[in-house]
């Protein structure tokens, strides 16, 4: 029983999860960190605060699906707890959980590219990279 | 705990819900691992500049739900 209820509650608690060698691959932060015209910037947070725009950053959640995109509202928008949000949306905790993880790793995937599209821009109208003083190239 | 297991779990961590094992020992990476707390800093960073970017109507979906689990609240 104790351990029916221990597997219960450790399916509950862990994010949907299959490679967890590529977890790094899910965060805006490990792009931005690899990223070789960004890494040497300085603060990762406020290269990425300053050059998404609002609307960008609205676009990017409105891209998402809209179970995921209830979820993260929910959460990192209203700041209910996933308890909350289960009951708000009539579904289990452990469904908010897995929403949540895929939903705000969509977000930062979306956020990336608009993040990208920026960098390239700049490049492209003959300005200079991101980084490229700091790399004299 | 290592850095991977600590990022599988950051936004639990953020949204203050890991159990009560889970958050001493994250608690505990975290407090140790300046990498972690970088990366820990840009999440919360980043959910500031999402929510202050976001002043969007929840979906229509979503609406309808919090508008029947207001009723239902009601009825109880």
């Amino acid at each position: 029983m104790n351990a029916h209820i221990d597997r219960h509650r450790k399916v509950e608690h862990e994010p949907e999860m299959t490679d967890v060698e590529d977890v790094g691959n899910f965060y805006l932060y490990s792009k931005v960190q690899e990223s070789d015209q960004m890494k040497s910037l300085g603060d990762p947070e406020k290269i990425v605060v300053e050059s998404l725009m609002e609307h960008e950053v609205q676009q990017a959640l409105d891209a998402l699906p809209e179970h995921f995109r209830s979820a993260v509202i929910l959460a990192d928008l209203q700041g209910f707890s996933y308890k909350e949000i289960a009951a708000i949306l009539d579904v289990p905790v452990g469904t908010v959980m897995s929403g949540l993880f895929r939903g705000r790793r969509l977000l930062q995937q979306n956020l990336w590219d608009y993040f990208r599209e920026h960098n390239r821009l700049r490049t492209k109208r003959g300005g200079t990279p991101l980084g490229s003083e700091v790399h004299g190239l | 705990m290592d850095c991977k297991e600590f990022m599988l779990q950051i936004w639990t961590l953020m949204d203050a819900e890991p159990d009560e094992r889970a958050w001493a020992s994250l608690r505990a990476h975290l407090e140790n691992c300046p990498l972690c707390q970088r990366h820990y800093r840009f999440e919360t960073v980043l959910r500031v500049h999402v929510r202050q970017s976001c002043a969007e109507p929840a979906p229509e979906l979503l609406r309808r739900r919090i508008r029947r689990f207001i009723a239902e609240l009601g009825d109880a």
